[in-house]
């Protein structure tokens, strides 16, 4: 199918009559992967009012922000003339807060905000003042915004407010909470109207929870100071791009132990041009970088590394994933890694090693992205991408040979799509090991291993999640012994604003506008129900907004026993703006 | 900002991130928990495509106990990947599964991390080995780490990392990026001939530095430049050497007065070959730039290009080249092609690497209108896709036709309709049978020319690979109203509204079809539709007043050739019209 896109260029360019406001060539025929996608995420290339709201919005609360940061009681004469005389609030943080698990040194409170609306300027500054004052914060005080959905007319924003930073005895206190705003516009100006706070929680910690031991830990090492010191960003202006360099830096960390001592060593993966790096611990948990003394130092673009042995020799090969395909390497006898055997093209992000069949033998998964292989460059349909490079299954023969058998076993079933990661777990409880994969610009799959062989059943356990799938992780988070989903996703506010508005995608129907809201929606927690399916608490539980989420994944910072998340995040930002 | 949910065990989760020190400005992508230390909580490596691109923030905070356990197993999955261990303590149940790559991009510990909370006993260990058996382990305790062995059924109870963490946590100071560079190409990139004009405008015979059988430096520079200067300046140190090493200098000035960049170029009194740079020169070498190191990085002064003697690009350089680097670089030129040559650090590669697609740079210039350039790499590309056919992705032909037709209909905006001929015929050749836009491309191009009969057959051929496209019926309709044929020209937009109601272009045609086959009501009602969707344009009025006057309604038929001559004073079948009516 010729893509419409095309057609309309030639529309707009050549037929003298077309009503369709010319699209911009350089939009539409632009093959560049990252222009595409902020295209699609920044609304404010198709000039939507909402955006200006929005904007406008989020820099006048901004202002006000300001006030509940300082050390100065907040009275109504602070407040911004754009407060209406009239405003209507709720309190800005509860009476009461309750305490939550527990965690030691980190207090964590929840609390609910009644319904009450109080009258006039005084009284929303009275409750500023609570907040202020409870908050307490007496240096590296912050605010942040973040407008979700504007709704109505006339318009609510609705918008997430934390305010954090160092109280008295370098405690570190942080508050959440979602607003709704009411506004009316006069002239340029937003007039508030109203303001309700609700879904307030309160986090505590006694002083540095984790402290950046960053430089003490690798500072005498030359990959810190000459490599690791500048961003990805700076580096893409100093090698060409044929090395493999590129902006989005998709590479991975592995955990390993080189040289056997018991001491953990890190295996940092690196874009084309920049060799990998290999952290050894030495005993005062300092590193030191070794990786060209074991020929690990690759300059080609590497995704993510495997440290498995594979041929159950008692020792490990790394098995390397990137723009030269999969590098099997396996230690020599002069203690050198040398490539012995090279799996399968390029694309290859996650790699995962399992015994799917029970032959006692780990086997290799692969897990693809790249726009290459589509006659395009580009994932289509935007919303439900099939058209991507099928991963792989390799089974491993023995003697670090492998046979793909990705079709036979049955993982050729919905193998079209744009897979960053795959995560591997037993999540029906049956013994053998189910994969889940999250892909980017649409729905997941989650292969169910019967006996080596394997069907998709996303769709009926309700695993589906089409979105921009990043990430994925299995743990077990509310102890009932099944193991639950963690699917990092993109979470763009832009996004989100854009999706409920009726005008957005007017001409697609109301089902695949919904998938649109879904996909900048964030992340996806879902509760394993011990019968096979999945149930997304994902709002409930509070963990939906992860921003701009990559590799997220369960694990416990307090050592209270409850599996706690960690989501890593961000995107190719412009600092200026409020949004990602 | 990177998110710390913390679970607070009733089901629900509190962001915890900036008051755990963990909200730092980084853009991230994946972490590592590791126990690093051996304390018994969870260290973070979090991995940034931001600098610093790797951090480790060390747990401090964690206070509850924990129980470690690495696993091994009998047989060829040693590390037990696949095995699931169940820790029961007091009323807790805790589960986890041992599998390696997980998360994105990451493979983690092979040791297995139970945080404890208050409990402070170990009920039971159950691990669940891979192949299914079931063992249990006694003897785990609080605060320890194990090594659970298959079979032995006694954990063995490894020492306790005595080591003490002496890291001092600091603030990551970033040094100041550099902006600078001097990237040297694995695979020299072709450049075709480019424009130079003299300092008054004029154009200079073009450089095509293939044909000067040396190498050739270019460098765009202006007179406000500070840099710019400064480079100048030592190579004019320099000037005599530089005249005795084997490369021709040229140095092209992007000011945009070109009396300043005169008069500073004869202050300067350098014995090279100067002037101005013409736009289409700045453009393609800034495409070139882009598409060999960093896309998102505009052009800027200096920026200078190393030709070898082939006239291919060797060398880029943002910033001052100096005489000792140029010289050093030129030695450079005679060499085999040095695998990542440009890499800035030592490092093994397995696969050399890669040089530009010429099609891509193609296509690029393309994008930037640089039509003329992009031929000369199509021309390559074309060249090469003859030659090779065997070795080329799928997909390839299509490509090439697809930015073939791009640069025709560029050359047909230009005004250049041979060129446009030739190069959209070039394109049909490549077309494949999903290339149905190229087909319709060309036909636009015949009826541009007036090649009627060609646009005919080729919209035909169009639809026979797609006909669900809209815009080839409505050009197919369009052609046979030329020929006079009104029920083809009806069929057509009919077929094209009915696959595209919003293409008003369709509607208002299928007006005039209708209403010169004297049907004008439903002309009438086709032309209100095409004015709905595009209320400016002159002949959907026409054809609407004409319909309204051929049903007899008179004063709304002529408002509405009004407003088509309101919006075109010279619409002739307008003017015509008003002009029989007697109204003008």
């Amino acid at each position: 199918m010729t893509s419409a896109l095309a057609w309309m260029f030639l529309a707009s360019t050549l037929a003298p009559f077309q009503s369709t406001s010319a699209i911009p060539r350089s939009k539409v025929e632009s093959t560049d992967h990252l222009d595409k996608e902020i295209e699609h995420v920044d609304p404010r290339l198709g000039g939507w009012d909402t955006e200006v709201l929005s904007s406008k919005a989020g820099d006048q609360l901004k202002e006000f922000s300001e006030s509940l940061m300082g050390s100065l009681p907040v009275s109504a004469a602070d407040l911004p003339d754009w407060v209406s005389k009239e405003v209507q609030s709720t309190r800005l943080r509860p009476t009461e807060l309750i305490s939550q698990g527990d965690a030691g040194s980190l207090l964590l409170r929840r609390g609910t905000i009644g319904e009450e609306l109080l009258l006039g300027r005084e009284a929303l500054a009275q409750s500023m003042e609570q907040l202020r004052a409870s908050l307490g914060l007496v240096q590296d005080a912050h605010a942040k915004i973040k407008v979700v959905r504007v709704v109505g007319s006339p318009p609510i924003t609705e918008l997430l407010f934390r305010v954090w930073g160092e109280r008295e005895d370098a405690e570190r206190v942080q508050s959440d909470a979602i607003w709704s705003c009411e506004w009316e516009r006069e002239g340029e100006q937003l007039v508030l109207k109203s303001l309700r706070a609700h879904s307030y929680t309160e986090s505590l910690a006694a002083g540095a929870f984790f402290a950046d031991c960053s430089e003490a830990l690798m500072g005498s090492t030359e990959a810190w100071q000459k490599q690791f010191m500048r961003g990805t960003d700076e580096w893409c202006g100093q090698i060409e791009l044929g090395a493999g360099m590129d902006q989005y830096a998709h590479c991975g960390m592995t955990v390993l132990d080189i040289d056997a001592d018991g001491l953990e060593d890190i295996y940092v993966c690196q874009p084309g041009g920049l060799p990998n790096r290999l952290l050894r611990q030495r005993s005062d948990g300092r590193v030191e970088e070794v990786a060209q003394q074991y020929g690990l130092d690759w300059l080609d673009n590497t995704m993510s590394a495997l440290w498995i042995d594979f041929d159950g020799d008692g020792r490990e090969e790394l098995t390397l994933s990137g723009n030269a395909g999969i590098l099997v390497c396996q230690r020599a006898p002069n203690g050198r890694f040398e490539v012995v055997n090279h799996l399968g093209s390029t694309g290859g992000y996650s790699l995962s090693a399992v015994d799917y069949d029970g032959d006692q033998r780990l086997d290799l998964y692969v897990c693809k992205y790249s726009t290459s292989e589509t006659k395009s460059g580009l994932p289509a349909p935007y919303h439900d991408a099939n058209n991507g490079p099928a991963n792989f299954m390799y089974r491993n023969l023995g003697e670090l040979q492998f046979e793909d058998v990705t079709d036979a076993v049955g993982l050729g079933q919905n193998n079209q799509r744009f897979s960053f990661a795959g995560s591997w777990a037993d999540f029906d409880e049956d013994g053998d090991p189910d994969l889940y994969v999250s892909n980017d610009f649409g729905r997941n799959c989650l292969y169910r291993n019967d006996q080596g062989k394997f069907t998709d059943v996303a769709a009926s356990a309700g695993v589906e999640d089409i979105s921009a799938g990043m990430g994925v992780s299995w743990g077990d988070y509310n102890g009932d012994g099944h193991l639950d989903l963690y699917v990092s996703n993109m979470f763009s506010s832009a996004g989100q604003r854009i999706a409920y508005q009726r005008s957005f995608k007017s001409s697609t129907s109301t089902e695949t506008r919904a998938l649109f809201q879904r996909h900048a929606r964030g992340n996806s927690l879902f509760r394993n129900r011990g019968d096979g399916t999945f149930e997304d608490v994902a709002i409930a539980s509070g963990t939906w907004m992860g921003r701009w989420s990559w590799g997220a994944g369960f694990v416990d910072l307090d050592n209270d026993g409850d599996r706690d998340l960690f989501v890593p995040n961000g995107f190719i930002t412009n600092e200026s703006t409020k949004d990602l | 900002m990177n998110c710390a949910l913390l679970n607070t065990g009733d089901g629900a989760f509190i962001d915890a991130s900036n008051s755990m020190g963990l909200g730092l400005p980084d853009d991230s992508r994946n972490f590592l928990a590791v126990d690093w230390d051996g304390d018994g909580d969870l260290d973070l490596w979090l991995k940034n495509r931001t600098a610093p691109m790797v951090r480790f923030l060390r747990n401090d905070g964690a206070q509850g106990q924990s129980l470690r356990l690495k696993l091994k197993n009998t047989g060829p999955n040693g590390a037990a990947i696949g095995a699931r261990v169940e820790v029961r303590a007091g009323d807790r149940l805790l589960v986890r599964e041992h599998r390696a790559g997980t998360g994105f991009l990451t493979q983690g510990s092979a040791w297995l991390h139970f945080g404890l909370g208050a409990a402070s006993a170990i009920d039971s260990v159950q691990v669940r080995w891979p192949d299914g058996t079931l063992e249990q382990f006694k003897g785990c305790q609080a605060g320890e780490r194990y090594l659970l062995q298959r079979g032995q059924a006694d954990a063995e109870l490894l020492p306790r990392d005595s080591r003490k963490s002496d890291l001092r946590p600091s603030k990551v100071v970033l040094p100041k990026t550099k902006d600078m560079a001097r990237v040297a190409l694995t695979r020299h990139l072709p450049a075709p001939t480019f424009e130079v004009n003299g300092f008054n405008g004029e154009a200079l015979p073009a450089r095509n530095p293939g044909a000067e059988g040396r190498p050739l430096l270019l460098t765009f520079w202006a007179s406000w430049c500070s840099n710019c200067l400064g480079e100048m300046r030592e190579w004019s140190k320099h000037a005599q050497e530089l005249a005795n090493l084997e490369v021709s200098v040229l140095a092209l000035s992007v000011d945009e007065n070109p009396l300043e960049a005169q008069a500073m170029w004869e202050r300067l009194g350098l014995p090279f070959d100067a002037g101005m740079a013409p736009k289409r020169t700045v453009v393609l070498f800034d495409m070139l730039q882009r598409l060999a190191i960093d896309r998102q990085r505009d052009m800027a002064v200096p920026t200078s290009f190393l030709f070898d003697a082939d006239g291919r690009i060797a060398v880029i350089y943002r910033g001052p080249v100096e005489f000792a680097r140029l010289q050093a670089d030129l030695k450079l030129l005679d060499e085999p092609a040095l695998e990542y040559a440009g890499a800035p650090f030592p490092g093994r590669s397995f696969q050399s690497a890669g040089g530009l697609r010429l099609f891509d740079v193609a296509r690029r210039l393309l994008d930037v209108e640089a039509a003329q350039d992009a031929l000369y790499y199509l021309n390559s590309a074309e060249a090469d896709l003859r030659d090779r056919s065997g070795i080329h992705k799928p997909g390839d032909q299509s490509s090439l036709a697809d930015a073939l037709m791009r640069a025709g209909m560029s050359f047909m905006q230009s005004g250049a309709l041979d060129l446009a001929e030739e190069t959209m015929q070039r394109a049909t050749k490549w077309a494949g049978s999903e290339d149905a836009i190229i087909w319709f491309a060309s036909a636009k191009l015949h009826s541009v020319r007036g090649e009627h009969g060609r646009a005919l057959r080729d919209v035909e051929k169009s639809i026979e690979l797609d006909g669900e496209f809209a815009m080839s019926w409505n050009m197919l309709g369009s052609l046979k109203l030329m020929n006079g044929d009104l029920p083809g020209c009806i069929s057509a937009q009919k077929k094209a509204v009915s696959l595209d109601p919003g293409l008003a272009s369709a509607w208002s045609e299928l007006g005039i079809g209708l209403v010169s086959n004297g049907q004008p009501a439903e002309a009438h009602a086709a032309f209100k539709k095409a004015l709905e969707l595009a209320p400016d344009v002159p002949n959907s009025w026409t054809g609407l007043g004409m319909c309204l006057l051929q049903l007899g309604q008179r004063p709304a038929g002529l408002d509405a050739l009004r407003k088509a001559l309101e919006l075109e004073p010279n619409n002739g079948r307008a003017l015509e019209i008003m002009q029989v009516l007697g109204e003008r």
